[in-house]
């Protein structure tokens, strides 16, 4: 077996093992990497910079654990680009982990800005339903959800005076792995209910919303790990995004290497058989 | 970071089942199959705990409590009497009832996405890919606005041309057709760098999990760290 | 069979009736009814997830009496997990208590998360056995997918860095990501979108008309 032969039957192991080294020896270093911000980013971030102080901004949490590294820092610059402006938030999710998720990031937040639960923040929590669910919210948020996720009644809550439909909220932030997700923001809340809506969704989707941002009806979209650093860029915060774009560099070179490989290899191999044929 | 021994302990059993998963690169094995039953069970449990905490329990039994008037009670007997049938499935005799339940779901989805659908994904798209050519113009720096507006409606075009199979592909419709499939190899590449991007994020994750967190968590255990 | 069959059918057909009627019909009447069956469909897909969940015990526990021998003990497994983070939900303090947030925090979220990374060596693996340009149109998507991948991480930045202020400026690797991005890659995107739509739309009128019928099952 020659050099190729045996390079195109290559163990896949070793292809792991390669992969592998791309991705931990980078973070070992812990160099943030600035991406500038492209315009769909920028425009996500220059909505939610444009509002007025204290403006009150959904944010639904539209993901579980499986996509954590690529959504999980969005939400974290979004909510710090909140915080920064003063603005109040609410969480909520449209999938179980995501009210969860939202209450791992504000058990940080929130004390370390002296924010006040009930005042500046609240979890709505999850329900079912999806579209249902939003044009739900559209009637009146108590519909739906008539406490929150801990089971607090919503009017007891100083935020929910005067936010009574989705109507009422400035901005809707959608981080979303897939369905139900921003997609059903984009039917509802935007397209129904005129309300801005924005958000971030894993890289394997991301080409799929580019049709909403160019028609207007998303606001702005981060795109997987990319977006997320974009975005930490932008709110001038080194993430874990920001981190993460070293190792994403090296492992996109190993993979163009791997392609690049694997079809010469692929074209040597084929036009030796053709000359042994020809012989 | 200030880490408490339960926290060393719960950091380092989330790196142990991390590493039990990735066992699975080198082969198939008892320690990641341990793992995967486990996730399954846990996941089931968690969307169980959650629907009964956040849907069932203020939506079915603290609306209950206070509810009004005979429709209010109403409103509450019949979803969860639906809901009840959906259960019925489970029992082959009357399976059937199931159907009712079913049938309702499928009425509210249809009914939402005909219309969300129509406005959404057609009327606006279209709308998005013709508007342009209200204010198409070649001069002032708007020369290249305007041909990415004609390319972008003549690539929606030939794409769709593609997918509408009632007509044979032949002839000049099939020279149309043949563009329509290069935009979606375009469109399909784009995806695939991106799908590239996405799956190399998420090992990324981990992989900052076992360094960052998992590792010194075990420092703390054996008394190295803080 | 009128309750098996065509019932149902009609309740499928009533619902998305109201639906419809309620966004072009500005009556407050149609308004009401439309905002109590929303209330209802979360409840009802409520116990569609109890249903998946019982469904899993069932199974699982079959299995575990009567599946393969050398794997009952990993059905047990699930089902250990299965009722361990229940009762972690009901009797440890709910889901805001320290039992359920442990399982959360750390068996839950590293199990989903490491799952779904596994992904990135088969994505690997993958480029290097089965992304070959055999066609015109594999190459096409090959070259697509080369440029995005590298416009998109700064080593395109890197590489074609010193493009910028020539006049091959155009050719800068994230300015051709982000055309391809923004204008092919959405066209063709917003074909696929109105094409999925028109199918959808297709199909949501046999139901409503009872023409298609296989989300009843079968008899």
């Amino acid at each position: 077996m020659t050099f190729l032969e045996k390079l195109d039957r290559l163990d896949r192991r070793i292809i792991f093992l390669i992969i592998g080294i791309a991705v931990f020896t980078p973070l070992l270093f812990k160099v943030p990497v600035k991406v500038p911000g492209s315009p769909i980013v920028q425009s996500i971030y220059e909505g939610i910079e444009a509002l007025p102080e204290g403006s009150i901004i959904l944010l639904s949490f539209d993901y579980d654990p499986s996509t954590l590294a690529e959504l999980q820092p969005m939400s974290e610059a979004v909510v710090y680009h909140c915080v920064q402006k003063k603005h109040k938030m609410v969480f909520m999710g449209l999938w179980p982990q995501g009210p969860k998720l939202a209450q791992g990031i504000m058990d940080d937040v929130g004390p370390r800005n002296n924010l006040e639960y009930g005042v500046d923040y609240v979890n709505l929590g999850y329900k079912t339903g999806g579209l249902v669910l939003i044009s739900s919210m559209g009637s009146a948020i108590t519909d739906p959800f008539p406490t929150d996720t801990y089971g607090a009644s919503l009017s007891t809550l100083p935020l929910f005076k005067d936010l009574k439909t989705l109507r009422d909220f400035d901005y809707v932030v959608s981080m979303s792995a897939g369905d139900p997700g921003i997609k059903h923001w984009v039917m509802i809340a935007q397209d129904r209910f005129k309300v801005p809506v924005g958000g971030g969704v894993t890289a394997v989707s991301a080409p799929a919303f580019y049709a909403y941002y160019n028609s207007g009806q998303l606001q702005g979209l981060m795109g997987g790990l990319r977006g997320a650093a974009e975005y930490e860029t932008l709110i001038d915060v080194s993430g874990s995004a920001s981190l993460g774009m070293s190792a994403q560099n090296w492992a996109h070179l190993m993979i163009i290497l791997f392609i690049i490989i694997g079809n010469t290899t692929m074209l040597i191999l084929k036009r030796r058989k053709e000359k042994s044929r020809g012989r | 970071m200030m880490m408490t021994f339960a926290g060393a302990i719960g950091i380092f059993l989330a790196g142990a089942l991390t590493l039990a998963i990735f066992s699975f690169l080198y082969k198939d094995n008892p320690v990641y199959k341990f793992a995967e039953h486990l996730f399954i069970g846990t996941s089931a449990g968690y969307w169980f705990v959650y629907n009964v905490y956040n849907v069932f329990w203020p939506n079915v039994i603290v609306a209950w409590g206070e509810a009004e008037g005979f429709w209010a009670y109403f409103n509450i007997v019949m979803p969860v009497l639906l809901g009840v049938f959906m259960l019925m499935r489970l029992i082959p005799s009357i399976a059937w009832i199931s159907r009712w339940a079913m049938a309702f779901s499928v009425g509210m989805s249809v009914g939402f996405s005909i219309i969300m659908e129509l406005q959404t994904n057609i009327l606006q798209q279209i709308g998005a890919t013709l508007s342009p050519f209200a204010s198409l113009h070649f001069n002032n720096g708007g020369t290249a606005a305007a041909v990415n507006a004609i390319i972008i409606l003549l690539a929606v075009l030939s794409a769709l041309v593609y997918f509408f199979f009632s007509k044979e592909h032949t002839g000049a419709y099939g020279h149309v057709a043949k563009v329509g499939i290069w935009v979606l190899m375009i469109t399909f590449g784009a995806s695939f760098g991106y799908t590239v991007m996405a799956r190399i994020s998420l090992l990324i994750g981990r992989v900052q999990f076992l360094q960052e967190e998992w590792w010194v968590a075990i420092k703390h255990l054996i008394g190295l760290g803080s | 069979m009128f309750w098996k069959r065509q019932f149902p059918i009609l309740i499928t057909a009533f619902v998305a009736f109201v639906m419809i009627a309620a966004f072009f019909i500005p009556k407050p009447n149609i308004a009401v009814a439309r905002d109590n069956l929303q209330q209802w469909f979360l409840i009802v897909v409520t116990f569609t997830m109890v249903l998946g969940l019982l469904n899993l015990l069932l199974v699982s526990y079959q299995k575990a009496r009567r599946g393969r021998k050398e794997d009952r003990f990993y059905q047990w497994v699930t089902i250990a997990g299965l009722l361990g983070t229940i009762i972690a939900g009901f009797l440890g303090g709910g889901i805001d208590g320290p039992a359920f947030d442990f399982i959360f925090e750390h068996i839950y979220k590293p199990l989903s998360a490491t799952i779904f990374s596994l992904l990135a060596f088969y994505v690997a693996s993958a480029s290097f056995r089965a992304f070959r340009a055999k066609s015109v149109m594999a190459t096409i998507l090959l070259i697509t997918a080369f440029i995005v991948m590298l416009g998109r991480v700064p080593l395109g930045e890197w590489v074609s860095g010193w493009l910028v202020g020539t006049k091959f400026e155009f050719l800068y690797l994230p300015t051709i990501t982000d055309w391809i991005m923004e204008v092919m890659n959405m066209a063709g995107q917003r074909a696929v979108l109105m094409g999925a739509a028109l199918g959808l739309i297709a199909t949501g009128i046999k139901i409503i008309l009872g023409i298609e019928r296989s989300y009843l099952g079968g008899e």
